[in-house]
Formats: C-alpha cells, structure tokens, sequence
C-alpha cells in the first residue's frame, strides 16, 4: 500500500526506489524504535507492524505534496488506512486498566494517584432510573479528573445498564465505567487510559470520505 | 390496527409487482427495441411506493404504540422516548428485514434511473436478478417474519425495547449497515447479468465500481458506528473483540476493499475481470451468511433477535439456491477473454494483485474463526470460542 499507488500501469522502471523512499523507511525505523523503548517489550509482530503503519502514515502524507498520480480520494482513504493501522498498534501498545470494587466514599491507590469515589446521585428519568456515581482521580501530576459513569435501571424490560463516562483528548481517552455488584454496597469499576482512542474514530472516518470524493472528482 | 393492515396489504401488493415485472423484464428480453419497457419504471416505483408505504406504517405504529401489532408490542413501550420509538421499528428482527427490503427496491430503482446508457440487456438481467433476491425477500418476510402480526385480545402496555438499544448511536447504525450489506445485492445482480450478457469489461467495471464504493462507504461507516457503540456502551472499553458478530460485517467489507481495488484493474487496464466476478459474488454471499448465522439464532449476541430454526431454514435454503444460481452461472456462462498484454511484475496491477491476496487471506482467517466453532459444535458437540488470540495470531502472520 506504500509503494503500490506510485507505481505505474503495465510496467515500471525500478529505478523509483529511489533514497527518499529508502531514507523514508530508515526514519520510520528509527521512530519505532523511540516508541519502543517508551514502552513495555513488545513482539516481533508489533514492531513489525509499528514500523510499517509509520512508514505508511509517512508515504501517504508525503503523496499529498508530491505525487500528483494518485486521486485525491485515494491519498484520503490510504492516509486513513495508515493512520487507522497506527493508532490501533499505539492504542495496543500503551492502553492500560485498573479494575477495583470500591464503595462510596472509599479511595482506591494507584500507583501514581488515586481513585475516590465521592458519592452518588439518583434521578428519574422518562423511562429508567439514573444513578450517577462521582468520582474524583488524581493522577502523578496531581491534576484532578471528575468522572460521572452511569448505571441505568429500566423497569420494562428489567435490564440495568451502564454508561461510561469518557474524557476525549487529542492524545488519549479516559475511560471510567461502574457496575453493580450484587449483594453488597461495593461498585465494580474499570478505569482506563487509552491512547489514540480519537484517531481510530478519525481514520475510520476518512476513509470513508475518501470513498465519498471520489463521486466528486472530475471526470 | 389500521396501518398494519395498510402495511401488511402494501407488503402483498409490493409482492404482485414484483412478480409483474419479472413477467414484462423476461418479455421484454425478446423485443428488439433498443430502450427498456417504460412498464418496468412504473412497475419499479410502485414497487418501490409500496414497500415504503409498509415501512411507513410500521413506523407510524410503532410511534402509536399499537400494540395490536405483535412486533410494537415486544419491542416498544409507551414510555420509551420518540427517537427509540421510531429506531425501535428496525430493531428487532421483522422490521430490520422490511428495512432491508426496501433497500432492496431502492437500490434496483436507482439503479434502473442511472443505468440507462448501459446495453439494455443487461438492465434487464441486472433487474431480473435482483427482483429473484427482493422476492425471495418478500417471502421470507410475509411467510416467516411478517412485521403486521396481529394480536387479540390488545394488550395494554408493551414489553419495551432492549434497553442497550436505546442509544442514538445504534438507532442509526442497523440502517447504514444494512445500506452497506444490501447495497451489495445490486454488485451481485450486475455481476451475474454482465457474465450472461458476455459484458465483462471497462465499461461496465466503470458502472459497477460507483456501487462497490456505495456499498463500502455504508459498510464502513456502519462499522465505525457499531464500534463506538460498543466502546461505550458494553462497559469493557475495546472497540472490538473479535466477536462473531463483528467478524460477519468484517468479512464482507475485506471482500468489498478488495473489490475496489480489481475493478479499478479491471477499468484501466482491463486485467483481473475473474477477480472481479468472484469477489461481486462472494460480498453478497458473506452478507447473506452473516444474515443466516445472526438470524438462525446460531450466534448469540445483541443482534440475535430470534432463535427461531424455521427462519433459519428459509435463509439457507435461499442462501443455498443464490450461490447454486450465481456459481452455475459463473462456470458455465462466464467466457475469459484473453487479453493480449504483458504483465509486469513491477506495476500497479500486480500490487492491487498482492493487496488481493493479503485480504483474501485475512478473509479467511476471520472466516475460519467465525464458523469453525460453529461446525465443530454440529459435528462433536463440542462449544470451544475462537476469540482474539487466533485472530490476532493467524491475521498478522506477515
């Protein structure tokens, strides 16, 4: 997918492998390997694919400027692809999860911060019960998170729901989400960091506009 | 009680004309007139006003809360907000079909308006193929699954709708999906039709590639939708797990990104017209397995609507006779041309050729995930779950 758009119909000259390219996959190397020491030892099969969904991101931003062979709609849905591949192996790779019973008013450590759950809140909704738990997270750099998760009990049919709350960023999404656990006062939660979560979304979604301009091109 | 009379009515005489145009497209195969019969169109838009009607009805009942409706009365409820009443109308299994079915009429009619340069003949197959689907449809619909099923005495409040289905999210995903799913039928129809009528070439490459993207671009966004679905609503916080469910729209979409890549070959360079053919008939097809595995009640999940094994027998027997048709129609009428050109191994063609192979065999990993346990299970009752391990395992071998 890298090279393939470049290369021309019937037959081409080999001679298009040329030093950009090659340098071009040296650097995406050598920014695999900066994550890789970033993160926790990983498998032959995630550098393989780290380094390739780099090198692809690299070669499809690059088409936009200098080649004027590919279709737009075909450099926005590769583009997508390539991004889509490398935010799923970055969210792979650094995505982590705590998952804890904890009641009301109770603080869970973490290993750089900690999880207090401060109260909850019930409201009544057109068709459902709504408990809303509050709960305040203090992470290394002592910046503070408020999470609302919800748990919504339905009377017809009699089904108890549960809706996380997310804290969407460019870099990462936190992701908190409580259940309840029968018979006693404790709430399941599971909190999570989740890197690139947002790109996943984006990539996916220019992919398909990639799809779409094509119906806009001239003919 | 009203609509789902006009509903139901609507759904026969949709029906009627079905058959009707089936009768006046084989006629019409024998006239020597260059334009089709201006009766198709009409017989197409009434089809296609009927089954809306239908649909319409459905919906106006479900936003009455008519519980004489056997349908509005499982999966509604007075309480259950506007939005949740009319998404509740295709989500279940009844009314997801009808949906289906109207896409079905849409697609052919649309076809029919933007086809009209294309060789006559091939219209009419292409439409003749497509009305053999939609009535298969059509009677899958009112013999196992008929959305107007009357109830008596009339209860008094309903059971309400699975409450994980109450998201604005999902209430816009089943019909985009299905767009994606469906929209196949007519890459499907076209395909069998353009190997009848020997028009396997650029041309026609040009037309069908419009409904490849059509289809993929719902499927994609229809993907995308289920996923953010998932990530925040199932309480685990992945956006995809491998489940049986998801690898069913996965597959076809593989099949369809494939598809995009041989008909561009196929358009610029006239190459891989076998490619081509195989994969129109295999994107069908896996949307119609997933169909049969979801509905049969083999898989159970979210959109498992019904454990009903009559319905299932219906879909594969249907399911049975479209691959039977399509792959006879292939081997025995589908002549390659021999193109008199050189293939390079350093071209653009032999890269789409590679990209082929690559997910041709992610296909089959997924497809070996998804059924194995499910045969494994028939022939040694054995139940076993194939999950993200063997996926992830077998799919980046590379």
């Amino acid at each position: 997918m890298s090279i393939g758009p470049n290369i021309k119909w019937i037959r081409h000259n080999f001679k298009f492998i040329n030093l950009r390219l090659i340098l071009l996959f040296f650097f995406s190397i050598f920014i695999s390997y900066l994550i890789l020491i970033k993160s926790e030892p990983n498998t032959l099969f995630v550098t393989i694919l780290l380094v390739f969904s780099i090198y692809l991101l690299f070669i499809t931003i690059r088409d936009f400027f200098v080649s004027n062979q590919i279709n737009f709609s075909q450099k926005i849905s590769h583009f997508g692809f390539g991004l889509l591949t490398l935010s799923i192996v970055l969210n792979g790779m650094f995505s982590n999860e705590i998952i804890t019973n904890i009641k009301v008013g109770e603080k869970y450590k973490l290993k750089n911060g900690s999880i207090f759950f401060e109260n909850i809140k019930s409201h009544e909704r057109k068709n459902y019960i709504s408990i809303i738990g509050n709960f305040r997270i203090k992470e290394n750099n002592n910046k503070e998170i408020f999470f609302n998760p919800e748990l919504r009990i339905f009377n017809q049919p009699n089904i108890v729901t549960s809706e996380a709350d997310i804290k969407t960023n460019l870099v990462s999404d936190k992701f908190l989400v409580m259940n309840l656990v029968k018979g006693n006062d404790y709430y399941n939660i599971r909190y999570q960091t989740k890197p690139f979560m947002i790109w996943i979304w984006i990539s996916s979604i220019l992919m398909a506009i990639g799809g779409l301009t094509n119906f806009f091109k001239k003919k | 009680m009203l609509f789902s009379q006009i509903g139901y009515y609507s759904l026969i005489f949709g029906l009627i004309f079905s058959v009707i145009l089936i009768s006046i497209a084989y006629k019409d195969l024998f006239t020597v007139k260059n334009s089709i019969n201006s009766n198709i169109f009409i017989f197409t838009s009434l089809q296609l006003i009927f089954v809306f009607l239908s649909f319409i009805c459905l919906i106006i009942s479900f936003i009455n809360s008519d519980f004489s409706n056997e349908i509005v009365y499982n999966n509604s409820h007075t309480t259950k907000p506007l939005f949740y009443k009319i998404s509740g109308t295709w989500g279940n299994h009844e009314g997801s079909l009808l949906l289906c079915l109207l896409i079905l009429v849409l697609f052919i009619f649309i076809f029919l308006i933007t086809s009209k340069k294309q060789p006559k003949k091939y219209q009419i197959f292409t439409l003749l193929f497509q009305e053999i689907i939609i009535v298969g449809f059509f009677l899958f619909i009112l013999l196992t699954s008929n959305p107007f099923n009357h109830l008596f005495p009339v209860p008094k409040q309903g059971l309400g709708l699975n409450p994980i289905l109450q998201d604005p999210i999902l209430a816009v995903h089943p019909p985009i999906l299905y767009l994606g799913y469906i929209g196949s039928s007519i890459i499907l129809s076209a395909s069998i039709s353009a190997i009848i009528q020997n028009y396997v070439n650029s041309q026609w490459a040009k037309n069908l590639k419009n409904w490849v993207i059509i289809s993929w671009i719902f499927l994609t966004i229809g993907i995308i939708l289920g996923s953010i679905w998932a990530y925040y609503e199932l309480g685990w916080g992945g956006f995809w797990f491998w489940d049986p469910v998801e690898n069913i729209s996965l597959m076809p979409w593989l099949c369809l990104t494939a598809l995009i890549h041989s008909v561009i070959v196929l358009e610029k360079r006239s190459l891989l017209a076998t490619w081509t053919l195989v994969l129109s008939i295999s994107s069908f097809t896996l949307s119609m397995c997933g169909t049969f595995l979801v509905r049969s009640g083999i898989l159970n999940s979210v959109h498992t609507f019904a454990n009903d094994p009559k319905r299932g027998v219906f879909i594969l027997i249907f399911l049975f006779l479209l691959i039977l048709i399509s792959l006879f129609i292939f081997f025995f009428f589908y002549k390659e041309k021999k193109i008199d050109q050189k293939n390079f191994l350093f071209s653009k063609e032999t890269s789409i050729l590679i990209n082929n192979w690559f997910m041709m065999y992610f296909l089959s990993v997924v497809l070996i995930g998804t059924v194995y346990p499910i045969f494994l299970e028939v022939i040694t009752s054995e139940k076993i779950s194939v999950g993200p391990p063997f996926i992830t395992n077998y799919l980046f071998l590379f």
